[in-house]
């Protein structure tokens, strides 16, 4: 049985199934693929399309932050590490054979439970949602960055200031793992300096007399 | 003050043992000898009350008390125990000042002096105990300090495996002795002397069954104290312990092993006389067991080559004329013997050991010889020692000895003439390895090398001294005492410390014994002197041929009778194989195969396989994560279901 | 019987939370496959975490604007700046291992081996 379709819904669902197909194809690269180089530019087109269907859903802050944070920063410092690492494409030699029942296994449990929920459970996704849709709202809804931002800077600012913390923890735990003071390097050490020189000397000075 | 005799000792070892570390050498010395000089003085003090007629029972504390059996700490002070306390201090006494010299140079003196005042203590708690159990405490606790003294020098395999077989043997013995303990408690009601010996008449009659065979009662608990004194006085069959106790230090050898500890046992025959007198049966044994002991370590005393070994077997012998003496029921003349034995003997072991000093160490007579010039108060004691043993007169032996041995003649019994036979016998034995010793070490060409010969030297005074005293009692002891102990007024010096049967009259007779059995000894003697400077001094090959031409006699004596070796093959062997299936099959395949070892060895595996979950690999924990979840989620979906 | 393309997609359409919902859980598996599949190097773990948090994300999102409450969105935040974090100390981490052992391979890494 066929539904009318309006042309919106019909645009719509082409966008989402191209994007939709993208993203799973490109994250099953990722998985796939040898070269490491390849694989993080795969993973910045599997989150470029999530952040075009982040948008499509309204959530336009979401997706270009998505753009800039994942493909802007963190892309950038896969590709950064990949290429100082200078891995090489080692290709595995482990058998796997003798692991494929045991994968079947846990596989077909998996389905089985899949395919259970699916056939037992009648409920459908939008159900779940409590229908009766928010609360009429006592004001008119602004865009969505705003929205968010009253949200986050009212009720959630401990929490997005734990994550502020969080995020420059995670900078400061970066800089001491991978920080090493060379010796190839010429640096100036003024207590070296000092401790060098035969005029210096140390003085034991007595308490309230002075020198 | 006189709870202060058996206590100074004690608290002199406490003192100088549990501070043996902090103390120094010479503070130890002081305090042992100074406690044990004013506990001597004491003794002698309480001794001569107690020939005046003095007497008592002291309850000093109560022990513990077990139904009807109410124990004490106790002292009974009589004729009996004031002369033992006296021999065993003064001994003693002298003991602790010989080893100031004689140890001078050990590393752990204060230990071996705390050690010497302990084993005084104990012999103290002994004789002067008013029951059985407090009997038992100081009879385990000389054991004990003679197990420690032999083993004094314990790393020397061979003293702490002696000190384990004195140990051993001495618990057989001691087994024999609790058993009496037992059964005098089942039959008595009590274990206290007097009591015991009131309710005597009551009990005779009375039978013991053991395993279908009736027994009398009294010969039963007779025989299983006799087994104690068996041991603790190495009777024949019990003495194997004796020879190899000589490992300990030579003061020790004196003070344990020949004056006092070892007399324990025919102490405690004389202090159960009220008890031992009503048995003829046990006493018959006792005699003729005695007599076969005086005979049999003398024989084996003749082709020892060790002096110490020699003079140990002699100790063994003359404790066998104590033994046989008690048999016959003439206590006086035990007692006696064991207290001119106790200065001679003591004498002779201390002489020995200044010999030995002078040699560094050397106690193989093979090894000696000629010292008679270079150290000539040793030699003049040791003659003083070896004709006391003899029993030449006026030496003290002559008197103790010769009365027992009249006193088995006198007694007109098939076992007392046995006993006369090998008493007599024994004497024979006895001049001649006395001599054959004295000669050997003494006279002819020195067979030490020279670094030795110029070691020689007389013993300082701290070590002549104490043997000159020795000399003077081995001198006087037997013509001073004489009459006290076995002479006419003897009856009024024991008083009722010893009980003797109307009927049992050797001892009395003995001082009418025919002319001929009262020189016999003397003649003995006198020809085994003689008997022993010819083989040893004049015809000096005589031995050799002698031994070559009676081979398997020689043999049969160097063996010790096979005593030893009949032991090994009979009980060791079968222990030591029970011992041995019982450590493999019982401890190692079953105790620790199950428990220990089993739970360990179960650890270990399930330890091996759960390893193998623990690979290091990323991929096969987060497999692992997946699984959990999909079995989680399995779950949920078998809930709905 | 016919079958057309437009039949097909009409079926399929329109869009609604279920796609979003059955989206992301693929998303999911295939990041779940990256962890476990994955043999070669543990850079490409971190990524397949990354396909992880996106899924989740991606989920906030669905059920957010199907119920219109913008929480979810808020949450998708966090997970982002969680993300974030984790990406930076784990690839801090990588460099150090890559400098001590001079190699990054998963069948390299098994130090915890019992």
């Amino acid at each position: 049985m066929l539904v009318a379709l309006s042309p919106f819904q019909l645009t719509e669902g082409l966008v989402f199934f191209a994007f939709a197909f993208v993203i799973v194809a490109c994250a099953l690269s990722v998985v796939v693929v040898r070269n490491p180089v390849h694989a993080v530019l795969l993973m910045v087109a599997a989150f470029f399309s999530s952040a075009a269907l982040f948008i499509m859903q309204g959530a336009e802050f979401l997706g270009l932050l998505l753009i800039i944070v994942y493909v802007g920063a963190i892309a950038v410092l896969f590709l950064f590490v990949v290429m100082m690492l200078d891995i090489r494409i080692v290709a595995t030699t482990k058998s796997r054979r003798k692991h494929v029942p045991l994968a079947l296994a846990v596989a077909s449990l998996l389905l089985a439970e899949l395919a259970a929920v699916v056939l037992l459970d009648t409920t459908s996704a939008e159900q779940m949602v409590a229908k009766p849709s928010p609360p009429a709202p006592t004001r008119p809804l602004l865009d969505n960055t705003t929205e968010l931002g009253l949200l986050i800077y009212s009720d959630y600012l401990v929490v997005f200031e734990i994550a502020g913390l969080l995020l420059l923890l995670a900078m400061l735990g970066a800089i001491v793992l991978t920080h090493r003071t060379r010796d190839d390097v010429a640096r100036q050490s003024i207590a070296e300096q000092k401790a060098r020189s035969e005029k210096a000397r140390l003085v034991k000075v007595a308490s309230k007399d002075g020198v | 003050m006189i709870a202060a005799i058996p206590l100074l000792p004690l608290g002199a070892a406490l003192l100088v043992g549990l501070f043996s570390r902090r103390i120094g050498n010479a503070l130890a010395l002081f305090v042992t000898c100074l406690f044990m000089l004013v506990a001597t003085a004491l003794a002698l003090r309480l001794c001569f009350l107690v020939v005046r007629g003095f007497e008592t029972t002291l309850v000093l504390a109560p022990w513990f008390s077990l139904g009807t059996l109410e124990v004490a700490w106790s002292m009974r002070i009589d004729t009996l125990s004031a002369v033992m306390m006296a021999v065993v201090c003064v001994v003693s006494t002298l003991v602790h000042v010989y080893s100031a010299g004689y140890m001078r140079e050990d590393v752990s003196l204060p230990r071996f002096m705390a050690y010497l005042s302990l084993f005084t203590f104990f012999m103290l708690a002994l004789v002067s105990a008013n029951d059985l159990l407090q009997m038992f405490f100081g009879w385990e606790g000389v054991g004990l300090a003679s197990y420690l003294l032999i083993g004094y020098w314990h790393h020397k395999e061979s003293a702490a495996r002696a000190g384990v077989k004195a140990f051993l043997v001495n618990r057989i013995g001691d087994f024999g002795f609790v058993l009496g303990i037992c059964a005098t408690y089942a039959m008595f009601d009590t274990l206290v002397f007097g009591e015991i010996f009131a309710r005597v008449p009551d009990v005779l009659g009375r039978e013991f069954s053991v395993f279908g065979w009736q027994i009398e009662a009294v010969t039963a608990i007779c025989l299983l104290l006799f087994m104690g004194a068996m041991g603790k006085s190495a009777q024949l069959g019990l003495h194997i312990w004796l020879p190899d106790a000589m490992e300990g230090p030579t003061p020790v050898s004196a003070l344990i092993h020949a004056a006092t500890m070892v007399t324990a046992g025919v102490f405690m025959l004389c202090r159960m006389s009220g008890l031992f007198e009503y048995s003829e049966d046990a006493l018959a044994f006792i005699t003729c067991l005695g007599a076969a002991t005086a005979f049999f370590a003398a024989t084996v005393a003749v082709v020892q080559n060790d002096l110490k070994r020699v003079i140990a077997y002699s100790t063994c012998s003359q404790l066998g004329y104590m033994v046989l003496a008690v048999g016959l029921s003439a206590y006086g003349a035990a007692m006696f013997h064991l207290t001119t034995h106790a200065f001679f003997k003591a004498l002779l072991f201390l002489a020995a050991g200044s010999l030995i000093h002078a040699l560094n160490g050397e106690q193989d007579m093979r090894k000696m010889g000629g010292l008679r010039a270079m150290i000539p108060l040793t030699y003049l004691l040791f003659w003083v020692g070896m004709l006391s043993l003899v029993g030449i007169p006026p030496f003290s032996g002559f008197y103790s000895k010769d009365i027992i041995i009249e006193a088995a003649w006198t007694s007109h019994t098939l076992p007392g003439l046995f006993a006369f036979a090998l008493a007599n016998l024994g004497v024979l034995l006895t001049a001649c390895y006395s001599t054959r010793m004295l000669v050997m070490s003494f006279h002819h060409r020195p067979r030490f090398d020279e670094q030795v010969m110029s070691h020689v030297h007389e013993s300082p005074p701290s070590m002549s001294i104490p043997l000159l005293l020795l000399a003077c009692g081995a001198l006087g002891s037997g013509y001073l005492l004489k009459d006290w102990f076995v002479g006419n007024g003897s009856d009024a010096f024991w008083r009722g410390s010893i009980f003797v049967e109307d009927y049992h009259t050797a001892l009395l007779d003995a001082h009418h014994a025919p002319r001929w059995v009262k020189s016999l000894p003397l003649f003995l003697g006198v020809l085994g002197i003689g008997l022993g400077l010819l083989c040893y001094q004049i015809l000096t090959t005589l031995p050799a041929h002698l031994a070559r031409f009676l081979r398997p006699i020689y043999r049969f004596l160097c063996e010790q009778w096979y005593v030893d070796a009949l032991y090994r093959l009979l009980f060791l062997k079968s222990a030591f194989a029970l011992a041995h299936l019982l450590w493999r099959g019982g401890d190692q395949k079953t105790i620790d195969a199950l428990g220990p070892d089993g739970i360990s060895n179960v650890v270990r595996w399930l330890g091996g396989r759960f390893r193998l979950l623990q690979s290091g690999y990323v991929y096969h924990y987060v497999f692992a994560v997946l699984t959990g979840v999909v079995l989680l989620g399995a779950f949920a979906v078998a809930r709905h279901l | 019987m016919s079958f057309s393309f437009s039949a097909m997609l009409e079926s399929l359409l329109p869009v609604s939370l279920t796609h979003y919902v059955l989206l992301s859980s693929t998303l999911f598996v295939i990041g779940m496959l990256g962890l476990f599949l994955n043999r070669r190097h543990v850079i490409v773990i971190l990524m397949a975490v990354e396909l992880l948090f996106l899924a989740a994300s991606m989920n906030f999102i669905a059920f957010s604007s199907a119920s219109g409450d913008l929480t979810g969105q808020v949450f998708a935040l966090f997970i982002l700046a969680t993300a974030a974090a984790e990406v930076t100390i784990g690839l801090a981490i990588l460099v150090v291992y890559y400098r001590n052992r001079a190699s990054i391979a998963i069948d390299d890494i098994s130090d915890l081996k019992g």
